[in-house]
C-alpha cells in the first residue's frame, strides 16, 4: 500500500517544491512508484516536471471536487517511474468551494485513496499557507517532511507547524507523523547556517533529517528546462542530496538501521 | 439625437430579466449547489437584484437572491467551539436568519430591484424544495470538528508562546 508522504510548511520559499519534485524523482529514479500530487495552486512542481499547464484537460482541482478520478488527470513525467497530478491557478476556487462542503478537510484522502495500491510513494507538495488546501493535504498524509530554511523566520515556522500537526493528529488524522524536519538552502560557509544546523539538532533531535539540501544553482537552473535536477546533472551536489534524502526516507520506512 | 422612448426601452428589458428569473429551473440549480457547492439552502429564495451585462462578446443576465441557510453551531459549557454544520435542523438558530430586508440593487447596467416578477404569489420569493443534507455527512462534521477547530486551538495556543530564542551564536 503506498505511503503519502507530503511536504509542508506554511511559509514560501523554504525549498517546498524543489524537494517534492527531487525527491519524488529520486525515488523513482531507484524505480519506486511515486505519485506527485501538485497542491498548490501556483503549480510550480506542475512546471517543475516539464507539464504544460495550459495544455491540460483537467488539473488536481477536478480530482478534489470529485469532478474526476485520477485516471483521468493524472498525467507522464520524463522518468518512468514518475507520473504526476498537475495543478494550476484552477485551484484557487477549490479554497472557496470546499469550504462549504461536510468533510471538507477529506477531499485529497478520497481522492487519493483509490489508487492507493498503484504507488509505492505518493508525494503531495502543498501551498504555503493554513487554508483548506493545507488541510486537505495533512489530513490525506502519513508522514511529513517539513523543510527548514537556514533562516530564524523559518526555525519559528517549523515549530509552528509542528503544533498546527499535533491538533491535526487530535482532530482529523490521528495516524500523521512527521518523518522529519529538513535543512535546505543550506551554505557551509555561512555562519548562520551552521548555528541553525546546531539549534535545529537540538530542538528536533532525531527528527532532523542527516541529509542536508545545499543552496546550488542547480535547484535554479532546472525549474526552468521543466526537469528535476537528477536529469540536468546527475552527480551534482544537489541531485546527491536528494539521492541521500530519499535512501534516509527509504531506511526509515522499511526499518533498516543507519 | 434621441431615436427611441428610454423608458420604453428600460421597461422592456425589466420585463425580460424579471421573466427569465421567474422561470429558472430550481430543480437544476438545487442540484449545481449540492453537487458542487454541498449546499441545501433553506425554504424560501428571495429575489434581491438582476443585471444585463456583455462579457467577451456574449450577453450575461445576472440576477441575484438571499438565500437562508440553516446554520448550526455547537459549543460546550466552557464556551468552546464544538462545530458548525448547515442543515435544515428546526434548531432555534434558524430563527435568526434574517428573513427580511432586501437590498437595493447596485449592479452596473440595468438596475431592475423593482422588477415585478411573473410567477410566485409573494412578490420576490420563488418558491423551491430544497433537500435537507444527508444525515451521515452531517453526523461526520460533528464528530470531528474542522480545520476552523484546528485554526482556533493553534492560535489561541501560539499566542501565548514567546518567540524563539534567536541569540544562539
Amino acid at each position: 500500500m503506498g505511503q503519502v508522504i507530503a511536504i509542508v510548511s506554511q511559509k514560501g520559499g523554504v525549498g517546498k517544491t524543489t524537494t517534492a519534485v527531487n525527491l519524488a524523482a529520486a525515488l523513482a529514479a531507484v524505480e519506486k512508484r511515486v505519485l506527485l500530487v501538485d497542491m498548490d495552486p501556483q503549480g510550480n512542481a506542475t512546471s517543475g516536471l516539464g507539464i504544460f499547464k495550459a495544455g491540460l484537460k483537467k488539473s488536481i482541482y477536478n480530482g478534489v471536487v470529485g469532478d474526476a478520478p485520477c485516471r483521468e488527470i493524472v498525467v507522464h513525467t520524463p522518468l518512468k517511474f514518475l507520473q504526476a497530478i498537475p495543478a494550476r491557478a484552477d485551484l484557487f476556487r477549490a479554497e472557496t468551494e470546499l469550504k462549504s462542503r461536510s468533510n471538507k478537510e477529506k477531499c485529497l484522502l478520497n481522492f487519493l485513496n483509490p489508487m492507493n495500491e498503484d504507488y509505492d510513494y505518493i508525494i503531495v507538495d502543498s501551498p504555503p499557507s493554513l487554508g483548506i488546501l493545507t488541510f486537505n493535504v495533512l489530513t490525506a498524509a502519513d508522514f511529513l517532511v517539513i523543510p527548514l530554511q537556514c533562516e530564524y523566520y523559518a526555525f519559528d515556522a517549523v515549530s509552528q507547524m509542528m503544533d498546527v500537526v499535533a491538533i491535526v493528529q487530535r482532530k482529523l488524522n490521528p495516524g500523521l507523523q512527521i518523518e522529519g524536519v529538513l535543512l535546505t538552502l543550506f551554505d557551509p560557509q555561512e555562519k548562520v547556517c551552521l548555528r541553525i544546523q546546531e539549534s535545529a539538532r537540538e530542538k528536533f533531535g532525531d527528527l532532523l533529517f542527516k541529509t542536508v539540501i545545499p543552496n546550488r544553482s542547480e535547484f535554479k537552473d532546472a525549474p526552468s528546462k521543466g526537469v528535476p535536477v537528477l536529469l540536468r546533472s546527475l552527480m551534482s551536489p544537489g541531485s546527491v542530496s536528494y539521492f541521500d534524502l530519499a535512501r534516509e526516507i527509504l531506511k526509515h520506512r522499511s526499518g533498516t538501521p543507519e | 439625437m434621441k431615436i427611441a422612448n428610454s423608458e420604453i426601452i428600460k421597461k422592456r428589458e425589466q420585463e425580460l430579466i424579471g421573466a427569465i428569473a421567474a422561470n429558472l429551473d430550481w430543480e437544476a440549480i438545487r442540484q449545481v449547489l449540492r453537487d458542487k457547492h454541498g449546499l441545501s439552502i433553506g425554504d424560501d429564495v428571495k429575489y434581491r437584484r438582476a443585471g444585463i451585462d456583455v462579457k467577451e462578446n456574449r450577453i450575461l443576465y445576472s440576477i441575484d437572491f438571499d438565500v437562508n441557510i440553516s446554520l448550526s453551531i455547537q459549543l460546550d459549557r466552557d464556551g468552546e467551539l464544538i462545530g458548525v454544520r448547515s442543515s435544515h435542523s428546526e434548531d432555534p438558530v434558524t430563527e435568526n436568519v434574517e428573513k427580511e430586508g432586501q437590498q437595493e440593487s447596485q449592479v452596473e447596467g440595468i438596475s431592475t430591484s423593482d422588477i415585478e416578477m411573473d410567477g410566485p404569489e409573494e412578490p420576490g420569493v420563488v418558491e423551491n424544495g430544497f433537500p435537507e443534507m444527508e444525515e451521515d455527512e452531517a453526523a461526520t462534521d460533528e464528530a470531528e470538528g474542522g480545520y476552523e477547530d484546528v485554526l482556533m486551538e493553534f492560535g489561541s495556543n501560539s499566542s501565548n508562546k514567546p518567540d524563539i530564542d534567536q541569540d544562539r551564536s
